[in-house]
């Protein structure tokens, strides 16, 4: 049997790739992608403590992750839309109007 | 009786209250705005008349003055109220400014006639007038303090009415900064004086100084610094430099405010306060002394001057300088008697001259001659206020200067005296030089000499009543001692009235035979006295001197003083400012609007922080 | 080691682990985004699996009909409104993904550290939690109800504001 160790590992090196593609991909929703996948991630400890811990609060709240990700999913891709609709933008580094 | 004591606030309410009303609606009301001040004036004039005979019967049978009032301030435990205290001297004073003030607003009628801005000037009487009224019923210090800022304020604005000229403009900015070094002396006064005693008023500061619960060094401070104050507001040698400017003002305003009314408040401010004088021979013999400095001076001035109007404003000084000189030896009874008497005559040879400037045009003595022919009523006027001036027997001056001069000769101070008697002279023949210039000899005026004639009605009904005020006043210096309680007034005895008359009757001869005998005019008495004259011309240059020794160091001191807030401390300041905003400049380059940038920054960060905390931990 | 593949749940988690990896990778190092959206389904069909074999097969069902089934969709729309065909550069900004991969590997390797450098505290064996749908809905409905309700008024808003966002600006007209 194998123990809380390598869930929370493997849910430690999703997370590490989604933050990666997050940070490094070009396509916005490329980008909407892998923040999809570091909310897995998380919801792979919720759901591997509460197993191994005996609350099933952590499930509760893997539910509630998937809210926030359908949430930022409808959302995001709405803006993305209308970034691509409005300004024909389809590159992530061109969205910078909001600085100095 | 009583009743009326109940409604003396009245007096100063209702030309403050025209005030206000001439401000909000004067400019629809247009010529009757004149109507408004002088009515609301004329009932505050009735008012205080008919306040004499109950507010003494009151103070007689009290043995202490009628005081109304509210409470204004509470500043700790000290109340500070506003309100009427009816003493003798604020009775004389009462009836002589509002009487004036009301001749001078009818003859303003019709001396400002067709002036664009007639209701605010009459706005600007009323003003003054009520400040005026309120300044001499004030219980208190600073009830006192308030209102005489409030006069000197009235003052500037109407020696600048004509603010267009320049020389307006600026003689109202020199009045109101002179004034304001004398008013700093009053206002250290008053607060040394509320630092020693906790109280504002009156009777209890005077109180304090009777009873000698101060030390006599600090007294003489105090009586000085208020001196100072008077001096300033009395045009008293040295600060006296600015009422001859003050007459680029309308002439109403010269007669009423520049030589009846608020010019004597430093003199009514000294006999107020006269006990804490008295409790110091030292400041005594100082507002003897700058008193009869001060008429000499100004006298010998008015002998050389052109300018018509500047010497009836040297004449004020000179005779303001008698009134001090007066209370200096001791005499309040004389000084105020003098106050009085000088109201009348003086705002009557203002009035006098007035008319000749508003038919002539002119305020100099080389452009205008010969007017007896053209203007007998106002040359008789003018007479008969130079003839009071001069001090000859019966007129006004005569029985109140001679008070004056008999108290300083039973003080037995003979310098005083000499200067005393000499200014007699020369006030003489400054006024009838005036007087027989500009209405004997050739036949001249600068608008041609046919179209000079009498001034309208409204100007010489009141001049008409202050000439017979001029003749009558004198008499009354019984009243005035009994309503003043201070004292009769000092008896002149044969010889002092004598030699004064005959030392007036010098002048006058004097001045007739260098002015109406051919070939011996001006020119050879200036031959005459050389070097003197042309320092008598010349104001003795004192206008200079402040210019040389305190405008422009001050005006230097403030160059220096802003080159060095623009180079060094605005640098400094600015480089404050630049500092950040450079910084932020730096650092705004790493905003670059890119999402995933914060976010590998941000990630960056906790890595480090989670390292951090590890290194941290394991240790 | 042989202890450890004994077990079948063990082997099945190292096999729907290694899919899963491998799936996420792809997500991240894809060229084509239609590429990514694809194996963006089976990372989260491996994590679906992961849930099954930690006795949640409701959530294990949820995730496969949110995620697969929803999010996924959405996704795959998206990328067809604004162009299928794009896309990833490649080789441009190595140094940021350097800086980047560092910062995430050393992050990941201190989790793992830390889970192992504390794994004698922590529980090996499932507790046996009671995770049917029962149990589920009495907890979402009963002590997390306002929350629950909270959450569902979020997700109206999102939507609201999605609609906001992409409706066109010439139909307001």
């Amino acid at each position: 049997m194998i123990g809380l160790g390598p869930y929370v590992a493997l849910g430690a090196v999703l997370f590490a790739i989604g933050a990666y593609g997050a940070l490094t991909r070009h396509n916005p929703i490329a980008v909407l992608m892998c923040i999809e996948m570091m909310l897995n991630a998380a919801n792979i400890n919720f759901v591997a403590f509460s197993s191994f811990g005996g609350s099933i609060d952590g499930q509760i709240f893997v539910i509630f992750s998937l809210v926030v990700a359908a949430c930022e999913a409808a959302t995001g891709l709405a803006l993305v839309l209308g970034v691509y609709r409005n300004r024909d933008i389809q590159e992530i580094g061109d969205m910078h109007l909001l600085k100095w | 009786m009583d009743g009326l004591l109940a409604v003396s606030w009245l007096v100063p309410f209702l030309p403050l209250l025209a005030f206000a009303l001439l401000t909000l609606f004067g400019s629809r009301l247009g010529q009757g705005a004149a109507w408004l001040s002088i009515l609301f004036t004329g009932v505050a004039a009735v008012l205080a008349v008919l306040l004499l005979s109950p507010a003494s019967t009151y103070l007689q049978d009290q043995q202490h003055p009628y005081q109304w009032g509210f409470s204004w301030l509470q500043i700790g435990s000290v109340t500070v109220s506003l309100g009427v205290s009816l003493t003798g001297l604020n009775l004389l004073m009462l009836p002589i400014v509002s009487v004036i003030a009301l001749l001078v607003q009818v003859y303003a009628v019709g001396y400002m006639h067709g002036d664009a801005r007639y209701p605010r000037f009459f706005a600007y009487m009323s003003l003054f007038t009520g400040s005026m009224l309120a300044l001499v019923v004030s219980p208190n210090f600073l009830q006192l303090y308030i209102f005489w800022e409030m006069v000197g304020l009235c003052s500037y604005l109407l020696i600048g009415f004509w603010y267009q000229r320049s020389q307006a403009a600026k003689a109202a900015k020199k009045a109101f900064i002179v004034t304001r070094i004398g008013d700093v002396g009053l206002l250290v006064a008053i607060f040394l004086i509320f630092a020693a005693t906790g109280s504002f008023e009156f009777s209890a500061v005077i109180q304090a100084v009777q009873s000698r619960q101060l030390g006599g060094g600090f007294v003489t401070a105090i009586a000085l610094l208020i001196f100072l104050g008077a001096a300033g507001k009395s045009a008293q040698f040295p600060l006296h430099v600015w009422l001859p400017d003050a007459m680029e003002g309308p002439t109403p305003v010269s007669a009423l405010i520049h030589a009846a009314t608020m010019v004597a408040a430093g003199v009514y401010l000294v006999a107020l306060t006269f006990p804490i004088f008295a409790a110091s021979a030292a400041a005594m013999q100082v507002v003897a002394w700058i008193g009869a400095i001060s008429a000499f001076l100004a006298a010998t001035i008015a002998l050389a001057q052109t300018d018509f109007k500047r010497v009836i404003a040297y004449s004020t000084i000179s005779q303001l300088g008698y009134m001090m000189l007066g209370l200096g030896v001791g005499s309040i009874t004389a000084g105020m008697f003098h106050l009085t008497t000088h109201a009348v005559f003086k705002a009557l040879l203002f009035l006098a001259v007035g008319a000749v400037i508003h038919e002539a045009d002119t305020q100099e003595l080389d452009e205008v001659s010969g007017l007896w022919g053209k203007m007998k009523i106002t040359a008789i006027t003018f007479f008969i206020g130079a003839l009071a001036l001069s001090g000859i027997p019966p007129f006004a001056g005569f029985w109140s200067k001679d008070g004056i001069l008999a108290a300083v000769v039973s003080q037995g101070n003979w310098g005083l005296a000499v200067l005393g008697f000499l200014t007699v002279l020369l006030t003489a023949f400054y006024i009838w030089r005036i007087g027989f210039r500009l209405f004997f000899g050739e036949q001249r005026a600068p608008h041609g000499y046919e179209k000079v004639h009498e001034a309208p009605l409204m100007m010489m009904v009141p001049m008409g009543l202050l000439a017979l005020g001029a003749i009558g006043t004198g008499f009354f210096g019984g009243n005035i001692s009994r309503l003043l309680g201070s004292g009769a007034v000092p008896e002149a005895g044969w010889g002092v009235a004598i030699l004064a008359t005959v030392l007036a009757l010098v002048g006058i001869g004097a001045a007739f035979l260098t002015y109406l005998r051919p070939g011996f005019g001006e020119a050879a008495v200036a031959r005459l006295l050389g070097p003197v004259w042309i320092a008598f011309k010349r104001k003795y240059w004192i206008d200079e001197g402040y210019q040389a020794g305190v405008v422009r160091p001050t005006l230097a001191l403030a160059a220096g003083v802003r080159q060095a807030d623009g180079n060094i401390i605005d640098t400094a300041v600015e480089s404050v400012g630049a500092a950040p905003g450079a910084i932020g400049e730096g650092v705004a380059r790493a905003q670059t609007g890119r999402a995933q940038t914060y976010l590998a920054v941000g990630t960056i960060a906790v890595v480090l922080l989670v390292i951090v905390s590890v290194i941290g931990g394991s240790r | 080691m042989i202890d450890f593949f004994s077990q079948p749940t063990n082997l099945w988690f190292v096999v729907i682990a290694f899919l899963t990896l491998i799936a996420s990778l792809g997500v991240v190092a894809g060229e084509k985004v239609m590429h990514l959206a694809l194996n963006l389904g089976g990372s989260f069909a491996g994590v679906a699996a992961l849930f099954v074999l930690l006795q949640s097969p409701f959530l294990a069902i949820a995730q496969v009909l949110i995620y697969v089934g929803a999010i996924l969709v959405m996704i795959l729309f998206g990328l067809m409104l604004t162009g299928a065909h794009a896309t990833e550069p490649t080789g441009v900004e190595t140094g940021k993904k350097v800086t980047v991969a560092t910062a995430v590997i050393v992050l990941t390797a201190l989790t793992i550290w830390g889970v192992y450098g504390s794994a004698g505290r922590w529980p090996v064996v499932p507790s046996g939690l009671d995770t049917s749908l029962t149990a589920l809905g009495q907890a979402l409905y009963g002590h997390w109800g306002v929350a629950f309700e909270a959450a569902s008024t979020l997700l109206l808003a999102a939507l609201v504001g999605a609609i906001v966002v992409s409706r066109r600006e010439d139909d307001e007209a």
